[in-house]
Parts: C-alpha cells; structure tokens; sequence
C-alpha cells in the first residue's frame, strides 16, 4: 500500500468511528456501535475538509493549542519524547487534512518535575498559554497532584498512564476534563498476574524487583492480590526494592537469585529496566528463573538483542507496534511506517496513546458542531468524548463515562529476528488480555459492568474473585 | 546465606562502592584543594558515559577491532577532560572567593545545562554499549554466573586509587598542590602558578570522573539525568569519610557498597535508608568523617 492511500485510508477509518457512533453519543454501548460504520460516513469526511478550506461558521479562527505536559529533561525523557513525538504526529496529520473544522493544531511543550512543578506547568498552560488541551505522563505522584486543579481549570487532560489507585478512587472518581489514554496503573498488575497463572501453573515462589515509590509498590502490592485468587500456591519469597534511576541493579539480582523464585515480576521501566536486562542477563537471572516485565517495554527502542534475551515475557500496557499485526491492520502499519519515518523509531505505547486521544478529541469537537451548529466549550466536548470510541493503531478504543481509554492489552514472548534490531514479541506467543478482565467494573462502560455494580473499590473486586 | 553468595554480594558491593569512589574522589579533591562544592560532577559523569557511547558506537560502526573500544573509554574521558580544561578559567574560578553556597548554585545550574545539552544531543532513550560487556564474557564463581567486565572496574579503580596516593603524597607536584591547598599567597609568593596548578588539577579530577562515567558504561547504560543519584550518594561519602580525604573517600565508598549490598540481600526494605543510617551515625559520632579534619569555625 503506497504511503499516501494508507492515509487517506487513515483518515476515512478514523471519520468512519466519528459518525459511526456519533449520534448515539451519551446513550451508552452496544454491540453495533463496535461494528465498522458504513460506507457513507467518507462523505462527512470529505464535507468536513471542503469546510476546512472556508472555516464553518461561528468557529474560531485562533489555532487549538495543546500543551504536553511531561519529562523533557532527566531520566524519563523518553517519556516526554514519547507523548510529543505522538502529539505532533496527530497534529502535523490532522493539519495535513484541514485541521479540526478549519482550526491547525499547534503543540507547546513544558517540562514537569516534582508535583509543585507540575501543577504549575499545567495552570500557566491554562492561564497564560491559553491551551484547548493538555496530554502528558505525569507520573503517578503527579496525576494525584494537578488532577483537582484540571477540573477547577475546566481544560481537557489527556493523562498517558500515570493513573494512580488514588487518583481513580479517591481523589476524582467523576471526573470531566481528566482522560485516561493509557492503561490504569492499577490494571498492569492485573494483566501480569494472569500472564504468570496462565504460563506458569506450576509455580509456587514468585520474587520482586520493583521501583522504591507508589508506582513499583502498586505494581507489586496488586500483582500479589491477584495472584492470591488466581494462583493461590504462589508464596513471596522476596521484594527487593532499588531507588528510582538506579545505576546498579547486581545486588537485588543476586538476592533474587539466592531465593531461586520460580518467577521473577519486574515493574522497573525505561533506563532502570535496560540496566536491570543487561546485567540480569550477565548474572543469568533470565536462564536460571522465569521473568515478567510490566513496564519494560517502554524503553522499546533501547531493548537490543544483547540485552534482552530470547523468552522474557513483557507487558505492552495497551499498544505494541506488531499488534495489531501490521500486515492484518493497515492503519497500524501505516502508524508504524510513518512514525519510523519521522523518528527512526518504533512507536512506544505513549505514543499510540497520545495519538488517538487527540482524535478523539478531533472527533468529538467535529460530532458536536454538526448536531448543534456552534463550536463547543470544554464541557460539551469532554462530555462528547465520553462514552464514544476511536479508532486507533491499537484497533477500537472506547471511552467509557470516567474517561478511560480502553482496548485489549498486548503481551507475549520476546525472541530475536533478523529484521529488527531490538528484541520482539514471538508472534506465536503475543496474547491480549481482555480489559473486563482487568479493569475494575466501575470503569467499564454500563454493558460490561455486570453483575458487580458501580462504586467498587478496585481491591474489593479483586477479592470477589 | 550460602558462602558463595556472601562471595557474590561482597563484589557487588565493591562494584556499587567504586562507582561511588570514582565520583566522589574527584569532588572530594576539588573542594580539598579548592573549596569547590562541585554538584555539575554528575553531569560530567554522565558526560563521560555519553562520549563513550558516541565514540564506541561509531568505532563499532565502522567496523575497527575490539581494542578500538577499549581506547574509547580514556578518549572520553578526555572529552570530559577538555570540558573542565575550558571551564575552569572561564566559570570556576570565578567562584574560588565567593562562599561554598554561590559554588553549589552555580554548578546546580550547570549540572541542569549539561542534563539538556546531552539530550538535545543524544535524545532521551537510554544509549547502551554492550560491546566490551559481552567481549569480557561472564564465568561461574563458586556456582555463580558473573561478569567479569565487572574485574576490570575493580582493578581500573584500585590503579587510580593507588595512582592518586602516589601523586599527591610522592610527587613533588602533589606536594605542591597540598602546599598550595592549605596557603595560596604563600605558594605564590614561593613562585607556583597558582592559576596554571589549579587549572591542571581541575583537568585531573574532571578526567576522573569522565573516566568513571566511560568505564561503567558497558555494565549500565547512559541515559538523561545519570548522573543525579550518584551525585547525592558521593555527598555522603564525602560527609562519612571526612571532606578532602583521599582515603576517607575509599573507606566510606567500600562500607556504602557493602552495606548495601547485604542489606539488599537481608533486609531489603531498608535499601535507601542504609546509607543514610551511616551518614547519620557519623555526624552524631564524628561529624568530620571517618578520616576528615579537625577545624575550627576560625579556620573555616
């Protein structure tokens, strides 16, 4: 498929999910709103894009700011590069078709750092830049910390992970203006605990390698949780605990390897994790025990042959560029072709997150006008992009009344090929895990929320198991 | 805990413990010699670690023998080396009068400039040189896989620790040099360029540290904000094993590494809080370190 056809066919796919459940919008789902739309959608499309040349009526003329709010600087960079390297993308395509109504898209982006910091990159976005919308991985100290000041701020915040326990339950169980493009923090556990149930029956003595702060705590916490109902043999036998940005990882190596677990679950990410993989291969920790990377894969592009081995099973949050498989789904072949071409690099799952989270946003914005004939506020287009869907590289993504982001959640075997020069998934072991499985019932949309119930504690439903 | 794995632990406590040294020996000599608290020491580290990369990533690009690489780990630590050459006429020794506070501000800053220099540079993904790592291989101690890259830090560390005693306590230059540390107007009026003398010394520890960052390169990887954690942990070696103190810095970086090392092993919980106990335990019962000198608010 040459480049241009793949985004035309882009474009008309992503305008098939706007009207495909458009009007349907605030009614809740159903099966059919996940069936492709029809044909006649294009048409919205291409009348979308004539309007683009002469702006509609009553819509701004100002470009639609939106502002990342990430790492630029420091250890997790990669992960700021990740988000604007995704928001820019959408943009530059976006703006390529006419924009949103006729309105370009500009990215700004403003480094964070500690929750003060944060928060006050996100008001002076508000306040001073002016932004429509802000997206970023904040962390999860973070996200607890700028989401009550998004909703008092009344501007759209598309986190990209960063999702705390706290933040879902506690801090804003309702919320309008905060989305959550990424997989919840709090699901990933879940996801590797039943990786470790399903591929390992056998075993009985799991170990920790996992970052000293709320994340790796988290991950270790409600990965246990869960295997206490799905694998109810399976004993701690150690935690080990290395400092966020660790430089060496051989002691808690060695350790983990005195305990001789039969699986090893990781939750180290980015930098961390590609010290941890060197020097665990080194110490042989990959051939003497089972491990399971929660969140390695964020440092995608970092994870050569020689540092990860063949049969390390990973976790992709909710996007890995081989699945969907490229060749079955165009649109992400078309992702990862265009994205290898603008950075030489395969797009990490924040990316795929950030993407489709602005054209949702695109979409939304587009789905109001045309019922209401005037452009929206915030509140009109948080409310539109609830409850909806999107089509993205990682295959249909719902959007469910809180403003999670959700799709089946990528994982599998690593092994080595030729053609790549990081370590892949073996196609013959990639696997999605279902999100009813994994998120709790409150999140989901109403359909899927049978028979719990709203309201649930995520600890409380595992324990319903 | 069998005797092979205390065997294990004790080397990885000496490969955490040379890192440390590595670092915190050449701040430990800049604020002896100079009264500089140098924070923008990570940053030169992680410097080191980058120009290494660069270096051995196009070496094994083009194609060169493995010696090639090893020669990569001195040619960027010289690159560091030239860094400090340049900035200790134009920054530093501005900073040689002004009290220690305006020296931590002003390296802070440049500590943050390099952090955004080097990712403008190389971008945000960790950068890794695996080459040397694997070249050297891994061999079975006492039932235990263990890489043995990790035997060429331990001897490089040991040389340069020996390397330095011999300089400053066999050399008539490191005579000098501790002369100079303890009255400049004197070692001026005796004839020593003090500018030239401070200007050497700063090239020396800056191409410590380079060298640090370039030697542990193959066992890590390089990646934006390396050199902030290393920092921290190298104050408290400075502050456990007396400020200025040669040996101190060793003593204080093998029981950090040590301590740490078997506490991860035995009680993991209190990974982080290991070395801060030390450090708390010195300032109650010495608080001029384990090898530090006595002063006096006077001499201060």
């Amino acid at each position: 498929m040459s480049e241009k056809a793949s985004r035309r066919d882009f474009v008309k796919t992503a305008a098939a999910g706007i009207v495909g459940f458009g009007l349907g919008a605030g009614v809740g789902y159903g099966a059919s709103q996940m069936m492709a739309p029809p044909p006649g959608v294009a048409r919205t499309v291409t009348v979308t894009q004539t309007a683009a040349a002469k702006p509609p009526k009553g819509v701004p003329k100002e470009p639609i700011k939106i502002g990342i709010a990430s790492w630029f600087t420091g250890p997790s960079t990669m992960v700021g590069e990740a988000c604007l390297g995704g928001a820019q993308f959408a943009a530059d395509e976006i703006n390529k078709a006419g924009g949103i109504l006729g309105r370009k898209i500009e990215v700004l982006k403003r480094d964070i750092g500690t929750p003060d910091v944060t928060v006050e990159a996100v008001r002076r976005y508000v306040l001073e830049d002016k932004v429509d919308l802000m997206a970023g991985d904040t962390g999860g100290s973070n996200a607890n910390a700028i989401v009550p000041h998004i909703e008092q701020l009344k501007t759209p915040f598309f986190f990209q992970c960063s999702t705390t326990v706290k933040e879902v339950e506690e801090l804003n169980p309702n919320p309008l203006y905060v989305f959550r493009t990424g997989e919840q923090n709090l699901a990933e556990p879940n996801v590797a605990a039943q990786i470790i149930a399903r591929e390992f029956p056998n075993a009985t003595k799991i170990a920790g390698i996992n970052p000293d702060y709320v994340y790796g705590r988290e991950a270790m916490m409600y990965s246990m949780m869960a295997l206490n109902k799905l694998a109810p043999n399976m004993k701690s036998v150690l935690e080990t605990w290395p400092a966020l940005n660790a430089t060496d990882f051989s002691s808690h190596i060695t350790a983990v390897l005195a305990a001789k677990p039969d699986v090893v679950i990781t939750a180290c990410w980015g930098g961390d994790f590609v010290t941890l993989a060197k020097q665990a291969t080194a110490y042989g920790l990959f051939k003497e025990t089972n491990v399971v990377s929660i969140l390695g894969a964020m440092a995608l592009n970092s994870l050569t042959k020689d540092i990860v081995p063949p049969g390390v099973w990973m976790l992709h949050r909710d996007y890995y560029f081989m699945a969907p498989a490229p060749n079955l789904y165009p649109l992400n072949k078309w992702f990862v072709t265009e994205y290898r071409k603008r950075t030489n690099k395969y797009p990490e799952f924040d990316v795929m997150q950030v993407f489709s989270g602005i054209f949702a946003y695109k979409q939304a914005i587009e789905r109001v006008y045309a019922a209401t004939g005037s452009y929206p506020e915030n509140d009109e287009i948080c409310r539109a992009i609830q409850n909806s869907q999107v089509v993205s590289p990682a295959g249909h993504r719902v959007i469910t009344s809180d403003g999670q982001f959700i799709n089946a959640l990528p994982y599998g075997k690593t092994m080595h090929h030729a053609d790549y020069p990081i370590a892949i998934l073996d196609p013959k072991t990639v696997g999605f895990i279902q999100p009813e499985t994994v998120y709790n019932p409150k999140s989901l949309p109403p359909v899927l929320q049978y028979p719990l119930g709203t309201g649930m504690k995520y600890s409380d439903w595992i324990a319903t198991w | 805990m069998d005797t092979s794995t205390a065997v294990i632990i004790i080397l990885n406590g000496l490969f955490y413990a040379f890192s440390l040294f590595l670092i915190s020996i050449g701040l430990n000599m800049l604020y002896g010699l100079m009264r500089i608290l140098n924070i923008a020491h990570g940053g030169l580290y992680a410097i080191g670690a980058f120009s290494t990369w660069a270096l051995m990533n196009a070496a094994t690009k083009a194609g060169y023998p493995i010696y090639v690489l090893w020669l990569c780990i001195p040619a960027g630590a010289f690159v560091v080396g030239l860094i400090g050459f340049f900035l200790e006429p134009t920054l530093f020794r501005r900073l040689y009068k002004l009290r220690e506070e305006y020296s931590l501000l002003a390296t802070f800053g440049l500590m943050l400039v390099f952090d955004d220099v080097l990712r403008m540079i190389f971008g945000g993904s960790p950068l890794s040189a695996n080459q040397l790592y694997n070249w050297v291989g891994v061999e079975t101690i006492l039932g235990n896989a263990y890489p043995m890259y990790n035997f060429v830090i331990y001897v490089f560390a040991a040389s340069v620790a020996l390397g330095l005693w011999a300089f400053f306590y066999r050399t008539k230059m490191g005579r000098i040099l501790r002369g100079t540390a303890q009255d400049r107007e004197m070692s001026t009026c005796l004839g020593v360029n003090a500018s030239i003398l401070y200007t050497q010394t700063f090239f020396l520890t800056i191409f410590i540290v380079g060298l640090g960052g370039a030697i542990y390169l193959p066992a890590t990887s390089a990646y934006s904000g390396m050199g902030f954690e290393p920092i921290v942990l190298s104050f408290a070696v400075m502050i456990i094993g007396g400020l200025g103190s040669l040996k101190g810095a060793l003593v204080a970086a093998s029981i950090i590494g040590l301590v740490r090392a078997f506490g991860i092993a035995l009680i993991p919980e209190l990974e982080l809080a290991v070395v801060f106990l030390i450090l708390i335990i010195t300032l109650i019962f010495r608080p001029r370190g384990l090898f530090g000198k006595k002063f006096t608010r006077e001499e201060k």
